[in-house]
């Protein structure tokens, strides 16, 4: 068994894909995240009705073949709208949660990492943004730039940078203090060399955790914002607005509720086993 | 004789601390030549690690010089501080700490051949790193092995294969072997004899075991709270002790012999910190001998005996020379 | 008869891994007021051994797999956990090697002391506590006025005392110490030993000292037992260990040994790594690094009595076995 070959080597790629595939609930987690993508991509051929579609008299049908989730009060098929609101919503997740990460988190890096004065004048600026509560900046933000759907994405994503900021540096604080950042400073690695191959692969785990985590926040900030008619406007179909747009028929048609409510936890239960599964599988010490 | 390799000239280091600035290296003042090895020794918070950081400029000095190979490289550009990163190393106390987790142990040893560029294509790159754990004693199977799966002597040999990596002429270890079982210690400690007689590496070597560093080290300088107490050939330094502190330290160590009645110097208190330290000897506190000139003038180093040199006050009525 | 005899203590951590065999099989002798070092490397089972001993082995994953630990003429492995506390502390208490971490910092050192005679005598008073605290404190060289401090006050020896004196509080019969002056300075490492040595006279306190440094061992112990792979290799008096050392790896670590009595221009380390503990080799466990390995090695060699109160489990010994009635080796 103990042989003095070299072991083969695998890409990093292979090794992080062979690692997660064998988690079975991160697995379970990718295939429901594919449906839902394969949903959004092939829409408008799997929804039935268009998103506008009114059939007044059969308003607030009940679930049936003609239409699975029944319909709404001025009878669109709630199916077809969740099918074709799913590429809304979805976009809006992940874009805001990108510009979120790029701004804060890159903020929050450089602030952990050169400390000081540098540190103190970023964190003071997002502790200001962070005692607004997200909901009112984002507000402020989207009455302030106008309504539509990137502008949504904007204020959701600029609102939650703080949160971003202050994870990442502390996770790239602690990480910095690590012995081996001195040693690849010794060794006369360059700043950006020790943050991209030491710091930054280091301290992924709560990265991904959060991500997958403020996707879902996101459709639902973004669900918020329509509600209160800042956001995505009616008759735009989108998860949030569907959900809440259904309140007042909660006792007597419950699928309207339960079914928009239903693919948002879907969308964020399959996040989450994602990224608890790409953590393990980015951690050479989980290999089994 | 010729220059001698490495020369490092009132070397300070302070930092600061809410109570007051912490002299961690105050004034030391020493050379080493190529090849050989100086021993840097002393309890926790003394100043060992601090003072090795300090010449290779991982720390920014407070004050005083470094010279290296007749070139003064305090305050030297950055690219040129890349530069001298090949030819000064060091070797880690944690092997645990000081390997990223992330990285196999054959991009761990390549990274410094990476930084520096030194290789155009991968194959001979490839080829250095096969020597260089060959070299260390490290078996091929393992080039694709995370350190974790590995014990702490085999982590601590890819420390030194990094170190090696860019044919250094000189390397601070800072307790290199102080985290290891000691079969595997002296297997190590074997390693670094090896490399130095075959490429003529100099170290200094910074612990806390004297036994350590009486086995290895050419010259030993003995450390107490940030100023140089005792510094002599190692053989000297072990045959005729002068400095009250090192007496103490020395009849501290226990021996694994039995039946050797030693004379045991009992030293009193516990070991401070250099914040805001008072003018007189940082020793004197705890030192048996210590009178009221100790508590008021900093001793200045004299040369007792040729190479021996000490700081002291009363080393001539202690030793009764 | 022995305060303490373990007679062929087997425990195992059952993880997902595989099986580690953690201790396999060993007998240890503690007479009254004696001390006996335990040497070993890192993961040679020693301070599995000492948790076994106080019943602290976490389970799962770890199970006492067989044997025997008579303390005071009762088996410990079969005390009920009730009874186990009270021992724990009272009769039998241990001394931690990072003292660091070992003391609580929100609570005064007095008052962590006076929990632990609060705890082991029933009915006494608050304030007879206290005062037995502050005698513990005197006793381990720890002035008065500085009772009511909060441990970060404290120096590493400082609270290495106070560790100490929480073990002592309730007047113990053994304590266990593992590596107890590790974390130390040299210098505050010999206050210690010579406190800790002052202590053993004055109170007679048989100490299980757990170390890898035979130094230490030298300084303080009456025997020692050297252990490898979860067996103990050879254990005897110090004049047995140091001075007629019978087994290859006890040769083995003096030779690795740098030496401030002595003068080498290289060491001779052992070979090859200490053992995989899910994966022991059959036979001798030291036997691959053996310099001395013989294929008689491969089956597990007994445990031998070579000079009185000098064991040695090593085939090279066999011949030599001066009583080998009842000490053969579990096959």
């Amino acid at each position: 068994m103990e042989t003095n070959q070299k072991v083969k080597k695998k890409s990093r790629f292979r090794e992080v894909a062979h690692r997660f595939a064998q988690r079975k609930m991160a697995v379970v987690g990718l295939v429901i995240f594919a449906c839902l993508l394969l949903m959004a991509l092939f829409a408008p051929m799997i929804a039935k009705y268009g998103e506008d579609e009114q059939d007044l008299a059969n308003a607030l049908a009940p679930m049936s073949a003609e239409h699975p989730f029944g319909t709404d009060v001025v009878g669109r098929d709630l199916f077809s709208r969740i099918v074709l609101g799913s590429r809304v919503s979805l976009f809006v997740g992940v874009i805001s949660v990108s510009i979120a990460l790029t701004v804060g988190g890159t903020l929050g890096a450089i602030a952990g990492f050169y400390g000081g004065k540098v540190d103190n004048l970023i964190m003071r600026f997002f502790d200001v943004t962070h005692a607004v509560p997200t909901m009112i900046l984002a507000m402020c933000i989207c009455a302030a730039l106008g309504q539509g759907l990137f502008n949504t994405m904007l204020a959701v994503g600029i609102a939650s940078c703080p949160g971003y900021a202050r994870m990442v540096r502390a996770s790239v604080m602690s990480a910095k203090a690590q012995e081996f950042v001195e040693a690849a400073r010794a060794n006369g690695a360059s700043d950006g060399r020790i943050i991209l191959r030491h710091i930054l692969p280091n301290c992924l785990a709560p990265i991904i955790v959060q991500v997958s985590m403020g996707v879902a926040g996101a459709i639902l900030s973004a669900a918020s914002m329509s509600f209160i008619g800042l956001g995505i406007q009616p008759p735009a179909a989108e998860w949030g607005a569907l959900l809440s747009g259904s309140r007042a028929f909660i006792f007597n048609r419950p699928n309207l509720v339960f079914f928009p409510g239903l693919f948002i936890m879907l969308t964020i239960f399959s996040l989450n086993l994602i990224g608890d599964g790409l953590r393990d599988a980015l951690d050479p010490k989980m290999k089994r | 004789m010729s220059a001698p390799l490495l020369e490092v000239k009132h070397l300070k280091k302070y930092f600061d601390t809410p109570s007051g600035p912490l002299h961690a290296v105050d004034d030391i003042t020493f050379t080493l030549n190529a090849g050989e090895t100086l021993g840097v020794v002393g309890e926790s918070g003394c100043g060992k690690s601090t003072l090795g950081r300090a010449i290779l400029n991982l720390h920014p000095t407070t004050d005083g010089e470094t010279w290296f190979e007749g070139e003064l490289i305090t305050g030297c550009s950055k690219a040129r501080q890349k530069e001298l990163r090949k030819e000064m190393q060091i070797i880690f106390q944690d092997p645990f700490s000081s390997l990223d987790p992330r990285m196999t142990v054959s991009q761990l040893i390549a990274e410094p051949l990476d930084i520096y560029k030194i290789y155009s294509n991968k194959a001979d790159q490839e080829k250095k790193v096969d020597e260089l754990m060959d070299t260390v004693g490290l078996a091929a199977r393992l080039y694709n092995a995370y350190p974790h799966e590995l014990d702490g002597g085999r982590r601590q040999r890819i420390g030194v294969a990094r170190a090696l990596a860019l044919n250094p002429k000189f390397i601070v270890c800072d307790e290199p072997v102080s985290a290891l079982d000691v079969s595997i210690q002296a297997q190590i400690l074997n390693l670094m004899q090896d490399l130095q007689q075959e490429r003529g590496i100099a170290y200094m070597f910074v612990t806390h075991n004297l036994s350590v560093v009486k086995h290895i080290a050419n010259d030993i300088m003995v450390m107490y709270l940030g100023t140089m107490m005792e510094k002599s050939p190692a053989k000297e330094l072990f045959s005729r002790t002068l400095h009250p502190y090192t007496q103490a330290l020395l009849s501290a160590i226990p021996i694994p012999a039995i039946g050797q009645k030693r004379e045991r110097i009992l030293l009193k208190g516990e070991l401070s910190s250099p914040i805001n330290p008072k003018p007189g000897c940082r020793f004197a506190p705890r030192c048996p001998y210590a009178t009221e000139v100790c508590l008021q003038k900093f001793p200045e180093l004299e040369e007792i005996f040729p190479n021996h040199f000490v700081a002291c006050h009363h080393v001539r009525e202690v030793n009764g020379i | 008869m022995a305060l303490l005899d373990i007679k062929n203590l087997t425990i195992y951590y059952e993880t997902e891994d595989g099986v580690v065999k953690a201790v396999n099989g060993i007998d240890l002798q503690l007479e009254k007021g004696e001390s006996l070092g335990l040497v070993g490397e890192t993961g040679a089972g020693k301070t599995t051994t000492a948790l076994g001993i106080l019943g602290l082995i976490p389970n799962p994953p770890g199970k006492v797999k067989g044997g025997e630990i008579w303390f005071d003429g009762q088996d410990l492995l079969k005390t009920p956990e009730k009874e186990m506390r009270a021992i724990r502390g009272g009769k039998i208490s241990m001394v931690f090697q990072d003292p660091m971490t070992a003391l609580n910092p929100v609570h005064k050192v007095v008052d962590q002391i006076a929990e632990m005679v609060l705890l082991h005598n029933e009915g006494i008073s608050k304030a007879d506590a206290q005062v037995r605290a502050l005698q513990m404190l005197e006793m381990v060289g720890i002035p008065a006025d500085r009772a009511n401090e909060y441990p970060h006050q404290f120096s590493g020896g400082m609270k290495q005392r106070v560790i100490i004196a929480i073990a002592l509080a309730c007047n113990p019969e053994m304590i266990i110490a593992d590596e107890p002056t590790t974390a130390l300075d040299v210098t505050i490492q010999a206050q210690v030993l010579d406190m800790i040595r002052g202590l053993r006279e004055r109170l007679g306190t048989s100490l299980l000292m757990i170390t890898h440094d035979l130094g230490v061992v030298a300084e303080i112990c009456d025997k020692v037992a050297v252990i490898y792979g979860g067996e103990i290799m050879e254990y005897g008096t110090l004049e047995h260990i140091y001075n007629e050392t019978a087994h290859p790896y006890t040769k083995g670590l003096f030779g690795s040994l740098p030496r401030l009595d002595l003068d080498v221009d290289r060491l001779t380390p052992i070979q090859g790594l200490t053992p995989d503990p899910t994966n022991l080799p059959a036979g001798c466990p030291f036997g691959p690094r053996c310099p001395q390995h013989t294929e008689a090695c491969d089956v597990k060699p007994p445990y031998n009595e070579i000079s009185p109160g000098h064991f040695v489990r090593c085939m090279l010994f066999n011949d030599q076995a001066i009583n080998t009635a009842g000490k053969e080796s579990e096959e």
